[in-house]
C-alpha cells in the first residue's frame, strides 16, 4: 500500500507540474505576441542539466515503485486441454464450473501447501478473480462460444500484501490443478490397506478376493469400452490386462483356493462358521418358500385366466436385426408367464445357495485340515501380492490411457512481470516527466503581464 | 514587390535598411547595436544580416529582428525573405554558452552519481533482501504417482545462516510439510573447519522428513583432498579404463557422513535408497562423481541399477553440478532431476538472464548452459536450484531459494 | 463583414467548450456507470427427444422455469455463502430465462397445424440470464449464473432421470431403542433395498465411475453384499445362537404382534381373493356373451409400428388382466404374510427356547436361557453391540461414498441431458464506454455548433450596427459602445490609444474627386493595418477621415515606432503621389497611471501633431 501511495504521489505530483505549467502557457501566451512566442519555445533550454537529472532520477524512483506495485500484480491462464472441455464439461462428463478455480476449497488448500501465514481464505480469495480469456455472446448461432481457457488474476491487498504474488498464484493454480485431478480425473483403486487375513474366516477370504478382482475386471472394462484398441507402452490393452484378471481370479481364486478350502474343510471356528451359513440357508429358505409361493401363484394365475381372454391380435413390426417380424398383442398370461419365470429362476438360485453352503457345512464337519492351513495362508499371501499386481497394473495403463485422452489434463502459464513492459511504462514516464519539466521552464518564460 | 528592380537600386538598400534601423529604433537601444550587423543581399532579392556584435546572436536577434524586419518591408517590400547569421570565426564564448557548458559539465557529473547511488541502492537493497529466502515452486507431473508428492530441495549453503541456527529456514520447511528432503550439496564451505550448523540442521530436517543429502564439490574435495575427476581418480588408485573399480572411493573413509548420518540422514554416493511414500515407492539415487569426466567411469553400474531396477518406482536424481546432463542424452535419467552449483549465475540481468558462472562464462545460458530454474533432461524435469547462499553482495535479482516440488499424476 | 472562419468561433469559446465537455462527459460516465447492470448469459439445450414435446424423460411436463425455484436458489445460496446476504427471492428476480425457438421447428409446426393435424413442438434451447448490479461487478454475475446451473443441471437428473435414491436409512440407528435382531432386520432391508437400486443404477449404466470417489456401482454393490454376506450373517447367527436381546418380553410381545397383524391381514387378503374371483367369474360369463373375444388370427392390427410409441404415454392394461393380476397380488400377500408369521414364530422360538441348561427357568423368566445359563453371554452380548457398531460405520462410510457416487451421477446425468451451447457470457446491460464516448463527440458537436452560430450572428450584427462599410472597420457607433462599456472601468496597463486623422480630406474631396478621397482613407486604413501587424489591436473608423486604433499589451513606444514606421510607408506609397496629405497623429497610454477610455481619448486627442506627405517634400513631425 505504502509503494502504492506513494507512486500515486508522484504521478499527481508530476501531473501538477504539467497542468499547472500548461494552464500558465495558455493563460500567458496574450502577453506575447507569436514572434515572441514562437522565440520562447525555440530558445527554451530543452537540454537544462537539472531538468534531465530531475528526470532521471524521478523515474528511477518511480520505476522502483512501480516495480513493487506490479509484483502485487500476477495472472496466470488456466487451459483445459482435455477434448470434452469444448462441450463445457469437465473430464468426467459433468458440467465445468469456472468458479472452482478459486472456490474455498482450491483457496484454502493453496494456503496448506504454500504454508502461507497471516492470512484467511476469504482474504486470499477476496484477492483473486478468475474470467474466461474469450467469452462469445447470445445474440445468434454463431457467437455462441465455450471458454476453455480461463484468465486467475490475483491483486494483492493489504492483507496479502506480505505474500509473493507468483508463488501465490502458482500455489492457486497448482492446488486447482490437484483439485481437479482428485474431482474429475479418472480415478481407481483398491483398499490400500491389506486386511488382516488371520482374523478372516478362509471362505470370506476368497469373497473378498473375488470382490477385488471384479473391481479390478470392472475397471478394465469400463477403461476399454472408452478405448479398445488403447495399446500402453508395454504393449497391452485393457482386454488383454482384464482377460489375465479374469484368468487369475478363476483358476487361483475360485478354483485353486476355494477348492483348496473346501476340500481341506478348512476353517478357523469351525462352529460360529457352520451357524452362520444355517442362519443363511434359513434365510435363504425363507426367500425361496416366498419365490416358490409366487411362482406358484403365478401359473395359478395362467391356469385362471380364461381362455376366451387370450384371444390377440397380429402386429407387423421389425425385430432387433431391423428385420420385418409378425409381433402379436400381449395379454395377461404374457406377463404372468414372465413372472413365473423369473420367481422360478430366483426359487433356483436360493436352492443352489442352500446347497453350496451345505456343501461348505458338510466338508468342514466331515474332514480334517490342519495340514494344509499353512499351504492356504501361503497360497493366500500370494494371491493378494497377485491381485496388487494386477490393480498396479490396471492402474498404470488406466493413468496412460488418461494421459493421452487427457492431454495433461490442465495446462497452466503464470504471466509475472515483463521487464519489457516495464521499461515502456518507465520510458512513457519519462516522457511525461521530461514535457511537464520542460513547460515548466517554458512557463516561467512567459510574462504575467504584456 | 517590384522583383524587377534596378541593379544600382539593389546597392543601396543595405545602407537604406541601416539607416531606417538606425532612426526607428529607440535611442537607448542604439548604442548597443548599431554597428554590430551588416547587410547583404542574396540574389537580388533575399536579405542576410551578419551579426558580428560580442553580445549573443540570441540577443541580437530578440532585440532587433522586429525592428529589422519592418526595416527591411518598408525599403525592400512587405514578405521579403531576410536571415540573420553569425559572422564565420566570429563565434566567442559568450556569457550564455560558458553557462550551458558549466551546466553540462554539472549534468555528466549529477549522471554519474545518480548512476553510482543507483547501483549502491540496488547491491543494498539485494544484499538486505537476500537475508532472506525465497520458496520456488515447481510443479511437476508423473503418471508413477497416485496423489501429490512433494519434494523440497536445499543447496549452496556455503554455511549461511537463516535465523540462529537456521531456525527460519527449518521452520519453513516444516510448514510445507514434505514427503522428501535433498540437500544437493556445498551445504558448507569446508568440512575440516566448520560442520557443526551443518549437523545441526541436518538433525532439523531428519525430524521432518526423510532426508537425503548428496556431496557437491566444496564436500568431495575437502573429504578426498583432491578434486573428483576421472584423472585424479584413476591416480589415486592407480586405475585405468580395464581395472577400475566404483568401490574405491566409496570405501575411503569419511568422517562427515558419520556425522551427518548420525544426524539422522542418508548421504548418498553414488547409490539409490528405496522409500514409501504414501502409497508410492520412490527411488532417490545420489551421484557422487558428477564430473562428466568420471560419471559414467565410476559409477555406471550404480546408475544402471538405479535406472533398470524396479521401474514402475518413482526416480529422483540428486546431483550437485549440472553438467552430466549438459554433456550426456541417455535414454533416462530419472523421472525428476535437482541440482545446484551454478547459485543461479549469481547476478541476473533483466531479459539477457543469468551472468555468470564459473565453468559457462559470461551469460552462460545463452550457450546452453543449465544454470537457474527448470530445463528437461531426457524428457523429463531437470530442476537447477540457484542456493541458498547470502554473503555475495554480486548477488543481484537472484534471491536465495528454497524449492519445493509437487509432483502430480497429470 | 468578417470572413466566415470557424476556428476563430472556435478558439474564443475553446476553453469553455473543452471544459465543459469533460465535466459533462464526466457526469454522463458516472450517471451511466452507475446505474448499469451485467448481465451473464448462457445458451442450455435439453438433448432429451421428449423435450421438444415439451416433455421432461419422466414424461411429466418440462417446466424450464425450476431454473427460478427457490429450491435451487437457495442451494445457491448456502454454495455461496451469500445466506444473510442476499433474500433468495431477491436474486430469482434476476434471473431471465428466454427460449430460443427452431425456426425450421415452428415453420414445420404452423404448417401441419394449418393443415388440421397435431404438431407438438415446444422450444429446447433457452438462454438463461442473471443480472449483477455495478457495484456487484461482472464477476458475481457470472459466478452466482454458474452455480445456478451447476444446482440445477444436478436437480434435474434427481428429478426426472436417476430418481430412486440410495438414502442411507440406518443412521443413528443404534441410538433408537431397537432389540439387536430388530436392528440387524433394518440393517438388512436397508442393505436390501440399496441394492436393488443399485442394480437399476447398474442396468442404466454398468461402466459409470465415479472420479471422486473411484468406484462403480457395481463395486458398491460388491461391498454391499460382502458384508451381508461376512458381517450381517455373522452377527444374525452369533444373535441367535447366544439368545442376544435387550428385553425379551418386549421382543416376544413385538414378533406375536407381527404374527396377529400377519393373521388379520390374511384374513382381509382371503375375502378379498373371493370378491376379485366372482368378479372374474362375472366378467368373462358377459364378455363371453357379448361376443367381443370372438378375433381370429387373420385380424393383422395396420400400421402400428409407424406410429411413435412415445405418442402413447400411461397404463393401457386392460381390466381382465388388472383383475388377474390383483387376484395373483392378493394371494401373494397372503402367502408372504403366512412365510413371514412362520419367520416370526422362528425368532420367537429362539428367543424362548430353553436348552435345559437353566433348569427350565428361562421359560417363567424376562430374561433368555442362554442370558440365564450362558457364563460367555454377557461377553457375547458386549460383543455383538461392538461389531454393530462397527458394522453401522462401515455401512454409514460406504453409504457416504455411494452419495457421493450419485450425486456425481446425477451431475453427469444432468450435463447429458442438457448440454451447455455457449458459456457464461458477461454483457453490460448499456456499453458505458460507447455511449460515454458517444456522449463526449454529442457535447463537442453541439458546443462547437453553438460556438459557431453565436461568433457568426456576432459578425452579422457587428457588420450592420458596428461597422464602417467603406474600410470595414469598427465604425463610430462601436466607438461610442466600447466607451460606454468603458467607462466606469479603469483600464488596465499596457493600453495605448492611437488616433490618426486626415485633417484635409474635405480638401482632397473637393480637389481631386470623392474617390480618391475614399481611396486615400482605404491606403490609410491598409497601412494602419500593416503596420500595427498581429498585437492587439482593434481599429475604428470614426468618420470623417479619422481613425482610432486601441491597442492592448502594448507602450507607448512601440506604437511610436509603429507610427514613424506608418509615417514612413505613407511618405513612399506608390499611389496618389501628386495629392498631398495632411494628418495628424495622438497617442496615449495607460502606463501606471489608471485612467479611464474616454480620458485616455481625450489625452490622445490632445497629443496630436500635425503632418504633411507631400512627396516633393519630406513630412515633418
Amino acid at each position: 500500500m505504502f509503494t502504492d501511495i506513494l507512486q500515486k504521489l508522484i504521478i499527481l505530483t508530476v501531473g501538477i507540474i504539467f497542468v499547472s505549467s500548461a494552464a500558465i502557457i495558455f493563460f500567458r501566451q496574450k502577453n506575447v505576441n507569436r514572434a515572441e512566442r514562437t522565440q520562447i519555445f525555440k530558445t527554451a533550454e530543452y537540454l537544462n542539466a537539472w531538468i534531465i537529472l530531475i528526470c532521471f532520477v524521478t523515474t528511477i524512483v518511480y520505476g522502483i515503485f512501480n516495480h513493487f506495485e506490479l509484483k502485487k500484480t500476477v495472472h496466470a491462464i488456466v487451459s483445459l486441454n482435455y477434448s470434452e472441455a469444448s462441450q463445457a464439461l469437465n473430464s468426467n462428463g459433468t458440467r465445468y464450473n469456472m468458479a472452482e478455480i478459486i472456490c474455498d476449497e482450491v483457496v484454502e488448500r493453496a494456503i496448506k501447501k504454500g504454508a502461507l501465514e497471516d492470512v484467511t481464505v476469504k482474504q486470499l480469495k477476496n484477492c483473486l478473480v478468475v474470467y474466461p480469456c474469450v467469452q462469445g455472446g447470445v445474440g445468434d448461432e454463431s457467437q455462441y462460444h465455450i471458454s476453455t481457457e480461463f484468465a486467475v488474476q490475483y491483486y494483492a491487498s493489504k492483507d496479502t500484501a506480505h505474500l509473493d504474488s507468483e508463488n501465490v498464484i502458482k500455489l492457486i493454480t497448482s492446488s486447482y490443478k490437484e483439485y481437479y485431478i482428485e474431482k474429475y480425473t479418472d480415478n481407481f483403486s483398491l483398499d490400500p490397506e491389506k486386511p488382516d487375513f488371520t482374523q478372516m474366516e478362509y471362505m470370506d477370504i476368497v469373497s473378498y478376493f473375488e470382490k477385488e478382482t471384479q473391481a479390478i475386471l470392472n475397471y478394465l472394462y469400463g477403461m476399454s469400452e472408452k478405448n479398445p484398441s488403447f495399446v500402453t507402452e508395454n504393449g497391452s490393452t485393457f482386454n488383454s490386462i482384464a482377460g489375465k484378471v479374469y484368468q487369475f481370479k478363476e483358476t487361483q481364486i475360485d478354483q485353486n483356493l476355494r477348492s483348496l478350502i473346501l476340500q481341506n474343510g478348512i476353517v478357523r471356528d469351525r462352529d460360529e462358521y457352520v451357524d452362520r451359513l444355517s442362519y443363511q440357508n434359513k434365510n435363504v429358505d425363507f426367500d425361496r418358500q416366498k419365490n416358490e409361493a409366487s411362482y406358484r401363484l403365478c401359473n395359478e394365475a395362467i391356469d385362471m385366466y380364461s381362455e376366451e381372454m387370450t384371444r390377440v391380435v397380429l402386429v407387423p413390426t421389425w425385430d432387433q436385426a431391423g428385420k420385418y417380424y409378425m409381433g402379436r398383442t400381449k395379454v395377461g398370461v404374457d406377463e404372468l408367464s414372465v413372472m413365473a419365470t423369473n420367481f422360478s429362476n430366483y426359487v433356483a438360485s436360493n436352492e443352489k445357495e442352500i446347497m453350496d453352503n451345505n456343501l461348505v457345512i458338510d466338508k468342514i464337519a466331515s474332514t480334517g485340515q490342519d495340514t494344509q492351513i499353512s499351504s492356504v495362508d501361503t497360497l493366500i499371501d500370494s494371491i493378494y501380492e497377485s491381485v496388487k499386481g494386477f490393480e498396479k497394473e490396471a492402474i498404470t495403463a488406466g493413468r496412460e490411457y488418461s494421459r493421452h485422452r487427457m492431454n495433461q489434463c490442465i495446462a497452466v502459464s503464470i504471466y509475472g512481470i515483463s521487464i519489457m513492459g516495464e521499461l515502456k511504462t518507465l520510458i512513457l514516464f519519462a516522457a511525461f516527466v521530461y514535457v511537464s519539466l520542460v513547460l515548466h521552464h517554458i512557463s516561467k518564460k512567459f510574462p504575467k503581464k504584456a | 514587390m517590384d522583383k524587377k528592380r534596378n541593379f544600382r537600386e539593389i546597392e543601396k538598400y543595405p545602407d537604406k535598411i541601416k539607416e531606417l534601423f538606425d532612426e526607428v529604433i529607440r535611442d537607448e537601444s542604439l548604442d548597443m547595436w548599431a554597428d554590430t550587423f551588416d547587410i547583404e543581399i542574396i540574389d537580388g532579392e533575399k536579405i542576410e544580416v551578419i551579426y558580428h556584435g560580442t553580445e549573443s546572436i540570441k540577443s541580437f536577434k530578440k532585440e532587433c529582428k522586429k525592428i529589422l524586419a519592418s526595416c527591411i518591408y518598408s525599403v525592400m517590400g512587405v514578405g521579403t525573405k531576410f536571415k540573420i547569421s553569425q559572422k564565420r570565426g566570429a563565434i566567442v564564448l559568450s556569457a550564455e554558452t560558458r553557462k550551458n557548458i558549466k551546466a553540462l559539465k554539472f549534468f555528466v557529473i549529477g549522471m554519474v552519481f545518480v548512476c553510482i547511488a543507483t547501483a549502491v541502492i540496488v547491491v543494498m537493497c539485494n544484499y538486505i533482501g537476500n537475508r532472506n529466502f525465497r520458496e520456488t515452486f515447481y510443479s511437476v507431473s508423473s503418471i508413477k504417482v497416485d496423489s501429490s508428492i512433494r519434494v523440497i530441495q536445499l543447496s549452496d549453503l556455503h554455511g549461511s545462516s537463516y535465523g540462529k541456527n537456521n531456525t527460519k529456514l527449518l521452520k519453513r520447511v516444516e510448514a510445507l510439510e514434505p514427503d522428501i528432503i535433498i540437500c544437493t550439496g556445498d551445504m558448507v564451505d569446508s568440512v575440516k573447519e566448520e560442520t557443526d550448523y551443518a549437523v545441526n540442521l541436518a538433525k532439523g530436517l531428519s525430524g521432518i522428513a526423510p532426508t537425503y543429502y548428496v556431496y557437491g564439490n566444496n564436500e568431495a574435495e575437502d573429504i578426498y583432498d583432491f578434486p573428483l575427476n576421472e584423472k585424479e581418480l584413476d591416480n589415486k588408485f592407480g586405475f585405468n579404463k580395464d581395472n577400475r573399480d566404483e568401490t574405491a572411493l566409496l570405501k575411503l573413509k569419511d568422517p562427515y557422513e558419520e556425522k551427518l548420518e548420525g544426524a539422522g540422514i542418508k548421504v548418498l554416493k553414488n547409490e539409490k535408497d528405496t522409500i514409501k511414500v504414501k502409497t508410492m515407492t520412490v527411488d532417490v539415487y545420489g551421484v557422487l562423481t558428477s564430473n562428466p569426466s568420471c560419471f559414467w567411469s565410476y559409477s555406471e553400474n550404480a546408475f544402471g541399477s538405479y535406472v533398470n531396477e524396479n521401474k514402475d518406482n518413482f526416480k529422483i536424481m540428486a546431483v550437485h553440478e549440472p553438467f552430466i546432463f549438459e554433456e550426456f542424452n541417455p535414454d533416462f535419467w530419472g523421472d525428476l532431476m535437482v541440482c545446484g552449483h551454478t547459485h543461479g549465475g549469481v547476478t541476473r540481468v533483466p531479459v539477457l538472464g543469468p551472468l555468470f558462472t564459473v565453468e559457462g562464462g559470461l551469460f552462460p545460458e545463452r550457450s546452453g548452459d543449465f544454470v537457474y530454474g527448470r530445463y528437461d533432461a531426457s524428457g523429463r524435469p531437470l530442476i537447477v536450484s540457484s542456493g541458498l547462499e547470502n554473503s555475495n553482495v554480486f548477488r543481484i535479482n537472484n534471491q536465495p531459494e528454497l524449492v519445493v516440488i509437487d509432483i502430480n499424476k497429470f | 463583414m468578417k470572413n466566415f472562419q470557424i476556428l476563430r468561433y472556435l478558439k474564443k469559446l475553446l476553453p469553455i467548450i473543452i471544459v465543459f465537455c469533460i465535466v459533462a462527459t464526466y457526469g454522463v460516465y458516472f450517471k451511466l456507470s452507475r446505474s448499469n447492470t451485467y448481465i451473464a448469459s448462457e445458451v442450455i439445450h435439453y438433448n432429451d427427444e421428449q423435450a421438444e414435446k415439451g416433455l421432461a424423460p419422466t414424461g411429466e411436463k418440462l417446466d424450464v422455469n425450476e431454473i427460478k425455484s427457490s429450491a435451487v436458489m437457495s442451494k445457491v445460496v448456502d454454495k455461496m455463502g451469500l445466506t444473510g446476504v442476499y433474500s433468495v427471492d431477491s436474486l430469482i428476480s434476476r434471473i431471465d430465462i428466454t427460449p430460443i425457438e427452431d425456426a425450421d421447428k415452428v415453420t414445420q409446426k404452423d404448417a401441419m397445424l394449418e393443415e388440421g393435424e397435431e404438431y407438438i413442438y415446444e422450444p429446447s434451447t433457452f438462454i438463461v440470464s442473471f443480472a449483477s448490479t455495478s457495484g456487484e461487478g461482472p464477476d458475481f454475475a457470472r459466478t452466482v449464473l454458474d452455480e445456478i446451473l451447476d444446482v440445477y443441471f444436478e436437480q434435474f437428473s434427481q428429478k426426472y432421470v436417476n430418481v430412486a435414491p440410495a438414502n442411507n436409512t440406518i443412521d443413528n440407528i443404534d441410538k433408537n431403542d431397537y432389540d439387536y435382531i430388530e436392528m440387524m432386520e433394518l440393517i438388512d432391508t436397508s442393505i436390501d433395498n440399496t441394492l436393488s437400486i443399485l442394480y437399476q443404477r447398474i442396468e442404466q449404466n454398468n461402466y459409470y465411475r465415479s472420479t471422486e470417489t473411484g468406484v462403480s456401482f457395481a463395486e458398491l454393490a460388491d461391498e454391499f453384499n460382502y458384508l451381508r454376506q461376512v458381517n450381517v450373517s455373522a452377527l444374525f447367527s452369533k444373535i441367535y445362537k447366544y439368545q442376544i436381546t435387550k428385553n425379551k418380553p418386549v421382543l416376544v410381545s413385538d414378533y406375536t404382534t407381527r404374527i396377529d397383524n400377519n393373521n388379520i391381514s390374511n384374513e382381509k387378503d382371503r375375502s378379498l381373493i373371493e370378491d376379485i374371483v366372482t368378479v372374474i367369474d362375472a366378467y368373462v360369463t358377459k364378455m363371453r356373451e357379448s361376443g367381443n373375444t370372438n378375433i381370429t388370427y387373420e385380424y393383422i392390427l395396420d400400421n402400428l409400428h409407424e406410429r411413435n410409441v412415445q405418442d402413447y404415454v400411461g397404463d393401457q392394461t386392460v381390466t381382465y388382466d388388472e383383475l388377474i393380476y390383483s387376484w395373483r397380488d392378493c394371494s401373494e400377500s397372503e402367502e408372504h404374510a403366512i412365510i413371514d408369521s412362520a419367520y416370526c414364530q422362528y425368532i420367537l422360538d429362539t428367543f424362548t427356547n430353553c436348552t435345559g441348561n437353566c433348569g427350565g427357568a428361562c421359560t417363567s423368566s424376562e430374561l433368555t436361557c442362554a442370558e440365564l445359563s450362558n457364563e460367555q453371554y454377557a461377553a457375547e452380548r458386549a460383543e455383538v453391540e461392538r461389531e454393530i457398531d462397527e458394522l453401522l460405520n462401515e455401512l454409514t462410510a460406504l453409504y457416504d461414498i455411494t452419495m457421493k457416487t450419485n450425486d456425481e451421477y446425477n451431475k453427469y446425468l444432468g450435463a447429458s441431458y442438457i448440454s451447455v451451447l455457449s458459456s457464461a457470457s458477461v454483457r453490460e446491460s448499456v456499453n458505458v464506454t460507447l455511449y460515454t464516448a458517444i456522449a463526449f463527440f454529442f457535447l463537442i458537436v453541439v458546443c462547437c455548433g453553438g460556438a459557431i452560430v453565436l461568433g457568426r450572428a456576432g459578425d452579422i450584427i457587428n457588420y450592420i450596427f458596428y461597422t464602417d462599410h467603406l474600410t470595414e472597420l469598427s465604425n463610430r457607433a462601436y466607438l461610442d459602445k466600447y466607451l460606454k462599456a468603458k467607462d466606469k472601468k479603469l483600464l488596465d496597463d499596457g493600453v495605448v490609444y492611437c488616433m490618426v486623422d486626415i485633417t484635409n480630406l474635405a480638401h482632397i474631396n473637393n480637389e481631386c474627386s470623392r474617390d480618391t478621397g475614399d481611396d486615400v482613407i482605404r491606403m490609410f486604413k491598409n497601412y494602419l493595418k500593416e503596420n500595427f501587424g498581429k498585437s492587439k489591436t482593434e481599429y475604428i473608423y470614426n468618420g470623417n477621415g479619422s481613425f482610432v486604433m486601441l491597442t492592448e499589451e502594448s507602450d507607448y513606444i512601440t506604437v511610436e515606432d509603429i507610427m514613424r514606421l506608418f509615417r514612413l510607408r505613407i511618405d513612399e506609397r506608390e499611389e496618389h503621389k501628386d495629392v498631398v496629405i495632411e494628418y495628424r497623429i495622438g497617442i496615449a497610454e495607460t502606463f501606471k497611471e489608471n485612467k479611464t477610455a474616454r480620458k485616455l481619448l481625450s489625452e490622445a486627442i490632445k497629443n496630436k501633431k500635425n503632418y504633411i506627405s507631400d512627396l516633393n517634400h519630406k513630412s515633418v513631425l
